[in-house]
């Protein structure tokens, strides 16, 4: 039953419900509040997807961030005589706690928004890659993966190929998928 | 030639008679269809999905009663696609490679037609709506509308003076166009030249060398329910080149709409649920250590149907 409501909701963001399935389905949500916060997540991942935004974290991502921070030069200055020496120690670790983490704030944004960059960057370019030649011609090592059987699957499917020159995929975009709960 | 200027003259006759208020919008389908296989005519189409849109200029041709339909891109990536004998060959321009599938979905790069329409009046009520003009032509407007939910609306153009498709038009449940051909100029025309650059080196699309297509008795799972009027058009095994291991293909369809059910072994990665990708609709489900993907230019519940008919043999 909850799959089949998930699904209704699914088909409601695609405009896929006739008149009475959708009397039915805002009934649902209505008796059930719960379902509301079901439809408000669909709806966030189906905009999300639809915006071809698409960030992804690789699994090494702390462990660059480590090596990054041992990459950093360690400065050895001279130590500078205070000369307000009524600072206390707790004030002095306070400080020192508030820099390291403004210094880590800065490298791991920097981090993140080069690496992002760079892999949003890279996802399009094979992806360009991939409609711009005949799929078939593709020779795969491995198995392809559930995105790439797809386009496969729509590239037998449909003229689009012949039509259009290439085959009409979003790369995960526009793909609304629901799990089963 | 003889057999042609009086397949015209008949047609000519037909379209008196088309004036007449009982002509039904069926019989208008019908010649259509005619028409089709069996003129020769040219033209410039522009084929509109999923918000792409791209013109070529198309050739059908008959040569001993072979019929031939070829299309030439106007843009990049230019492209030459040539369909005969019950495969379609693609070649494209820049690498100079050709890409051959001995086993389309479609019979016509314009429009999918039905054998028999008569026996499609349960599923779909044919319309003749006010006519109408393309590209400057009078035309005859049919509406296809179906009965149930497992298929969308079309609408198709027909020239009143040869009945040859000018436009045609598929609808989502929403009432909005999927996919849209239209001739931008069209005429009939003496037989044209077939002569095209396929001895280019060619690599197979999905499907081995000219091969008889396996039964469907060999297929892996059994089809317990269909939408009334589709039925399997054929079942195949498409290149391990592409999908890294055996995948079974069966074709569905009601002689408009094609729904295209795929068996392969179940991969690590994969997800059942169902996925809209533009205006095609898709749903894996997984049996055992099998995935079952249904997809196709259909309504949702069209492909939940047949998936939930789906069993192992």
């Amino acid at each position: 039953m909850n799959k089949n409501i998930n699904q209704m909701i699914s088909q409601f963001l695609d405009d896929e419900l006739d008149h009475t399935e959708l009397d039915s389905l805002l009934h649902e949500i209505k008796n059930k509040p719960e379902l509301k916060n079901t439809f408000n997540r669909y709806q966030v991942m189906s905009q999300a997807l639809k915006a071809e935004q698409n960030i992804t974290i690789n699994a090494d991502f702390l462990e660059k961030i480590k090596q990054q921070i041992n990459q950093e030069p360690h400065y050895l200055l001279p130590k500078k005589v205070s000369k307000n020496r009524s600072v206390n120690f707790w004030q002095k670790t306070s400080l020192a706690v508030a820099a390291t983490v403004a210094c880590v704030a800065v490298i791991v944004s920097q981090q993140v928004g080069t690496q992002d960059n760079n892999q949003t960057q890279q996802m399009a370019a094979v992806d360009i890659k991939l409609l711009e030649q005949p799929a078939q011609n593709v020779e795969y090592i491995n198995k392809p993966s559930q995105h790439e059987r797809l386009k496969a699957y729509l590239q037998a499917h449909n003229d689009e190929l012949y039509t259009h020159g290439s085959l009409y995929v979003h790369p995960l975009a526009s793909t609304v998928s629901y799990g089963r709960d | 030639m003889f057999y042609r200027v009086l397949l015209i003259f008949c047609l000519s006759n037909t379209v008196a008679f088309a004036k007449a208020a009982d002509v039904s919008a069926q019989k208008l389908l019908e010649n259509m269809s005619q028409a089709m296989k069996q003129l020769d005519y040219q033209g410039t189409v522009a084929f509109f999905k999923n918000g792409r849109l791209d013109t070529m200029k198309y050739f059908h041709s008959v040569n001993n009663g072979q019929e031939q339909e070829r299309l030439l891109s106007l843009n990049s990536p230019m492209r030459e696609v040539i369909r005969e004998a019950g495969s379609v060959r693609c070649v494209f321009k820049k690498t100079n490679e050709v890409v051959v599938n001995n086993n389309p979905v479609s019979d016509s790069f314009i429009v999918d037609l039905p054998e028999d329409f008569a026996t499609l009046h349960n599923v779909y009520s044919f319309v003749a709506l006010e006519s109408e003009s393309v590209a400057m032509l009078p035309a005859y407007v049919i509406s296809i509308e179906p009965k149930d939910q497992y298929r969308y609306k079309r609408k198709i153009w027909i020239n009143k003076e040869n009945f040859l498709p000018l436009k045609s038009e598929v609808y989502d449940l929403s009432g909005t166009t999927v996919e849209q051909v239209v001739f931008t100029d069209i005429h009939v025309s003496s037989p044209i030249s077939t002569a095209s650059s396929i001895d280019h080196k060619v690599k197979n699309h999905n499907t081995k060398e000219q091969v008889e297509p396996p039964s469907i008795e060999q297929a892996r799972i059994v089809l317990q329910q269909l939408p009334l009027h589709y039925s399997v058009v054929f079942y195949t095994r498409m290149d391990e080149r592409s999908m890294g291991q055996s995948t079974g293909h069966i074709l569905l369809s009601d002689g408009f709409s094609a729904v295209s059910v795929y068996i392969e072994d179940k991969g690590d990665d994969t997800k059942e649920g169902l996925r809209v990708l533009g205006s095609v609709k898709s749903l894996t489900k997984i049996i055992d250590n099998f995935q079952i993907t249904v997809l196709g230019e259909v309504p949702v519940s069209a492909v939940r149907f047949i998936a939930q008919g789906i069993r192992l043999k």
